[in-house]
């Protein structure tokens, strides 16, 4: 960071966490992907209960 | 005005899509399938299920109803399920009925979704159907005294040779 110039610093702490977004992105695709699996994959298929 | 932050504003979207789809299965299933946790309310008297026309030892085991339904009248005392051994079809509405003689004691079939607890003086009923013909063991999942381990059962499920 130190190396940077001012400009380059303060366009880096502007510019939107894209790396956070993909990792929320990344973490909810494979959160919803498992329950679906779990859900409808594996409890569904035990057949219906009640 | 509240700051809020784009991210922390995508974060709440994403949640808000996660609840929905989850809220949304489960509600779906409930409704259109219903799919719910078993609700029946019976009361026996356990001391006398001997005694009791339908939990007598004769008339324990599967019977099969006129619509094709099978129904389980089972007894669970320590330390065993009573019959010891029943069979049943695939890809059948099957409906179990079972009562504790003295203690809590629980019925669970792995790889389905038969699970409850059998309460003495209530009669539990699980409606289910076991899609996959194969042999499963039926066992207490309730710690109901020194032989809990020793208490379990055999279900066969039968391929359904009926056609619908």
């Amino acid at each position: 960071m130190e190396q940077l110039s001012e400009e380059e610093q303060q366009k880096i702490l502007e510019s939107p966490p894209k790396g956070t977004l993909a990792v929320i992105l990344v973490y909810a695709a494979i959160f919803i992907v498992t329950w679906l699996f779990m859900y409808f994959g594996r409890f569904l298929a035990h057949g219906p209960v009640n | 005005m509240i700051h809020i932050d784009p991210l922390e504003k995508t974060w709440v979207y994403i949640v808000g899509l996660l609840i929905v789809v989850m809220l949304g299965s489960i509600l779906y299933t409930a409704f259109a399938n219903s799919v719910h946790p078993p609700s029946n309310v019976e009361t026996i008297d356990s001391a006398s299920l001997h005694l009791s026309k339908e939990f007598a030892e004769d008339n324990l085991g599967v019977k099969t109803r006129a619509d094709g339904s099978v129904t389980v009248t089972m007894v669970a005392a320590r330390y065993g399920f009573y019959p010891q051994h029943i069979e049943v079809p695939a890809n059948t509405p099957i409906r179990f009925r079972i009562a504790s003689l003295d203690v809590v004691h629980g019925l669970h079939i792995p790889e389905t979704n038969l699970a409850t607890m059998v309460i003495p003086g209530f009669v539990s009923e699980v409606n289910t159907t076991i899609p996959k013909p194969g042999e499963y063991p039926l066992f207490c999942n309730e710690y109901c005294g020194l032989g809990h381990h020793y208490m379990w059962s055999r279900v066969t499920v039968t391929p359904n040779t009926t056609t619908n």
